[in-house]
């Protein structure tokens, strides 16, 4: 509730600067190259919160704040509205170290059937 | 245990290929814990001659609550280097293609299944007759059979990308794909290396407008105005009733001081309904610049 409160008013702020100009290209009639690719005109407003949702997203997953300025830097706008979207769904690892003993026996059947050949090596 | 279950894996222990092309000089990083990702993409960054390592990729890709690294922030990380990330066509023939023209391909895999994925990244540096050999894990000459290879590259979307310098352009990219990636590293810091990267679009691609267009954007954004007008004419040339490119060109030539070399595109501008379109007509209008046009007639 609060997040999509929140969200809404951040939208419409950002809406507000990129009108006004404030925000957006320093050369100001000029068409980014892939802007001249799509038709939609919401990349500026869809960047900005992106951006603020992956920042708390790493902070909460334990990356260093000196250190996130820099990454989402690197970011095109469809990368951090993947990070922004699907945060939690992205392939990284399973992350449930405390289910480890079940996933390892459930692992460990599958490779005996031999659907899987993880272990094969160990 | 936890190396297994947390974004990495090590594969069984490889017999080696019989023949089949390998690009023997891709370098090597064992992973150390599960830290995968900063080492597999040490491997295509290195290879690509980037100065990097995988403790330094830590604190660029490692995020501590997944226990891996996403997608995105190899892509992202890719152009910290200075390189351009070039996704592949998800199928074993494009896979092959890129490795048989030189570039070690990062891959994600899911070894385990659908419902209980096990991720891990490797890089795919070879073909043998049956199966694929890659660098991965602690492991430096993988051998994996293409049964099962394709089965793990399957199930985690056949996403892979390659690590491009931007003095050379891939044999395999499209046009628009190319500008994109370099419109990218452009728009993330790298503006130099953009503009490296569109100038050899348009030396591959010298009909394409839309290269041109970007190489004119590229330059624009540096505030190099005569050689953004020179590559935003070539656009125009090439589209001439493409409206984002006359819009940046007036612009360009306002900027340049010479709205009377912009004046016979502005009716164009006028028929338009795009915002910019209009801004800039408005531009134009309002134009009260005094310097001398700095371009020859």
């Amino acid at each position: 509730m609060m997040r999509s409160a929140t969200r809404w008013i951040v939208a419409m702020m950002v809406g507000i600067l990129v009108n006004m100009g404030v925000l957006g290209a320093a050369s100001a009639a000029m068409v980014g190259t892939q802007d001249a690719l799509r038709a939609d005109h919401r990349a500026e407003i869809d960047r900005v919160l992106s951006r603020d949702e992956v920042r708390q997203e790493l902070l909460a997953h334990g990356v260093s704040e000196e250190m996130i300025d820099a990454r989402l830097s690197a970011m095109t706008d469809q990368e951090l509205a993947m990070m922004a979207n699907e945060f939690d769904q992205l392939p990284a690892g399973a992350g449930v170290i405390e289910v480890v003993g079940i996933v390892f026996i459930v692992l460990l059947i599958l490779e005996l059937v031999g659907v899987t050949n993880i272990f094969s090596g160990f | 245990m936890a190396a297994l279950l947390g974004g990495c894996a090590h594969l069984q222990p490889s017999a080696p290929p019989v023949s089949g092309a390998e690009l023997v000089q891709t370098p090597f990083f064992p992973q150390s814990a599960y830290q995968c990702g900063p080492a597999a993409l040490a491997t295509v960054l290195v290879d690509s001659g980037a100065q990097t390592s995988p403790d330094r990729l830590v604190e660029q890709v490692w995020v501590e609550g997944r226990k891996g690294s996403l997608q995105p922030e190899l892509l992202a990380a890719t152009r910290r280097a200075g390189r351009l990330p070039i996704r592949i066509e998800p199928d074993t023939d494009a896979l092959n293609a890129a490795v048989g023209a030189g570039y070690p391909t990062l891959v994600l895999l899911n070894l385990g299944v659908r419902w209980l994925p096990v991720w891990h990244y490797a890089v795919v540096i070879g073909r043998a007759d049956d199966g694929w050999i890659l660098r991965s894990g602690t492991t430096k000459r993988r051998w994996m059979p293409h049964a099962d290879f394709t089965r793990a590259w399957k199930l985690a979307d056949h996403w892979g990308f390659i690590v491009a310098h931007p003095a050379h352009v891939p044999d395999a990219v499209t046009t628009e794909q190319w500008v994109r990636a370099a419109d990218d590293l452009a728009n993330t810091g790298h503006a130099d290396d953009g503009v490296i990267a569109l100038e050899q679009a348009v030396r591959r691609w010298p009909n394409d407008k839309l290269a041109w267009f970007a190489l004119g954007n590229a330059r624009a954004a540096r505030g190099d105005w005569p050689a953004a007008q020179v590559a935003l004419e070539r656009a125009v040339s090439l589209g001439p009733d493409w409206t984002p490119a006359v819009n940046n060109l007036v612009s360009t030539l306002l900027e340049l001081g010479c709205p009377d070399r912009a004046a016979p595109l502005v009716g164009q501008l006028r028929a338009s309904s795009a915002d910019y379109a209009r801004q800039t007509v408005r531009e134009f209008e309002d134009y009260a610049g005094t310097a001398r046009c700095q371009l020859t007639p």
